[in-house]
């Protein structure tokens, strides 16, 4: 049994080591370069949403329901976003 | 103390037999512990790497935008705008920015047009960098062509357009654009339904004048000035909305704050229930645990020995479901792109997104996430536990 709970330790060891093995090895400056390279030719930072039409692309707007603008929307975002 | 009977081979063997014995019980409990902690790291480990990601941005972020309202919703802004901003003492940039969404059908899938001033140097300078030196030189010679993000790329091919798109432009006119290139999947993260266009082809397909302009964005190097240009600039129009980078930093730094509203209600929720479940599950087992309780003590194992032995237990059973759960939640995010709950952050209801989340892991984050799963763990099994080792050892046998 001593012998099984080492095995499990060493498969455990394993995927604790691939995990850093990956994260260490994992380019973050070639992607930040990239990221801020284009952000300084759009001058767009906002992260890309996925919105329907009724929804903000952008963070931090408000989103407004074309049909009935006057009426207080609840954003599938405020739900997700802290503030 | 190392030399206690409690950190002795044998103690560690019976320990092994004992785990084993009871493989089920463990097995299951570390099956509902990973489930529970795969999906609490991976939506940490998704909302830490979006808020790495765009605090790179900031950067890259103009010090102000001065947007046009009208009935509280913003409209175009006129180009003269610019002009008063220029001599405010302190402000050394202003560009106008030209976007807005293009709708492949009324209430369907939709675009991000762009419009990039390429004589602008700075915006040029970037794009080559991006793009390459030749590649922007073709890029500008080649008539109307367009650079078009991952998902824009993913629609237009599953739509049959693989080196062009037309455009309906508010006029009622078609306008062929080729596809010059994707932009790099490194940047899905903002990039994703973009199209980026020569400004005044932008302009035509967005329907806007030449003397139209979205908002216009400039910079204040002095940190010091910003109040005083925000005031001023608040003071030229009555129907002008000044947005501050400071404003957006804010945002950015409780973007998906896990210590907020709905995050910790949730997280509480699932916390008290997972232990609720534990306790019940461990108290149920409560005859035959009593027995071999008593029988320990009843060889001569102090109360401590007993709850060394469950300790062990207790936590051999967390570390092997917070490894694997954590684990798996990391190969979820940063290696599969988080498929099903990227969504939840970044929205599925246009273009699919398909993001190369950066690993970042906040060691903060997760001992915390250990603690407060662990300790109630550890607790709801050694309390019935010690309510049994410290019985009498011929009442628990019985």
């Amino acid at each position: 049994m001593t012998r099984s709970l080492l095995i499990i330790v060493c498969l455990l060891g394993l995927l604790v080591s691939a995990v850093g093995v990956h994260y260490l090895s994992f380019d973050r400056e070639r992607v930040k370069k990239k990221i801020s390279l284009l952000s300084k030719t759009t001058q767009i930072t906002s992260p890309s949403f996925s919105s329907a039409y009724y929804e903000p692309r952008f963070l931090k707007i408000k989103a407004v329901n074309p049909a009935y603008p006057e009426m207080l929307s609840l954003d599938r975002k405020d739900a997700v976003y802290a503030k | 103390m190392l030399n206690s009977p409690r950190f002795g081979k044998p103690f560690f063997h019976f320990f092994t037999l004992e785990f084993f014995k009871e493989k089920r019980k463990h097995a299951g409990v570390i099956a509902i512990s990973v489930v529970i902690l795969f999906l609490l790291s991976s939506v940490l480990f998704i909302s830490s790497s979006i808020r790495y990601s765009l605090t790179q941005t900031l950067e890259q972020e103009p010090d102000f935008i001065i947007q046009r309202l009208q009935g509280g919703h913003r409209i175009n802004a006129p180009t003269h705008w610019m002009n008063p901003l220029i001599d405010i003492p302190g402000v050394t940039k202003v560009s106008p920015r030209i976007y807005g969404r293009y709708f492949v059908k009324p209430k369907g899938i939709s675009f991000l047009i762009i419009g990039v001033d390429f004589l602008d140097e700075q915006s040029h300078r970037a794009l080559e960098t991006l793009l390459g030196d030749n590649e922007l030189k073709n890029f500008l010679r080649g008539g109307d062509q367009m650079l078009i993000g991952n998902g824009v790329s993913q629609y237009l091919n599953e739509n049959f357009y693989e080196d062009h798109y037309k455009f309906l432009t508010p006029q009622g006119k078609f306008r062929t654009i080729k596809i010059f290139k994707h932009l790099p999947q490194e940047t899905n993260l903002i990039s994703n339904d973009m199209v980026i266009l020569p400004i005044e082809l932008a302009r035509i397909v967005l329907g806007m004048h030449e003397n139209e302009v979205t908002d216009i964005s400039l910079n204040v190097p002095n940190e010091d000035e910003w109040d005083t240009v925000s005031n001023r600039i608040s003071a030229l129009h009555y129907d002008v909305r000044v947005t501050t980078k400071q404003d957006i930093a804010k945002a950015y730094k409780n973007l998906y704050n896990y210590k907020g509203g709905i995050f910790l209600m949730l997280f509480l929720v699932v916390i008290v229930t997972f232990v609720l479940i534990l306790y019940q599950r461990y108290a149920m087992v409560f005859s035959d645990q009593k027995r071999s309780i008593g029988l320990l003590r009843a060889l001569g194992w102090s109360i401590q020995d007993v709850l060394w032995l469950k300790f062990l237990e207790a936590i051999t059973v967390v570390s092997t479901a917070f490894i694997v759960g954590t684990s798996l939640g990391y190969i979820y995010v940063f290696g599969l792109g988080a498929p099903l709950l990227s969504g939840i952050f970044l929205g599925d209801n246009n273009l699919n997104n398909a993001v190369s989340f950066v690993p970042i892991l906040e060691l903060g984050t997760l001992s915390t996430i250990f603690l407060i799963y662990a300790i109630p763990f550890i607790a709801a099994i050694l309390i019935p536990v010690w309510k049994i080792a410290v019985t009498d050892p011929k009442e628990a046998m019985l």
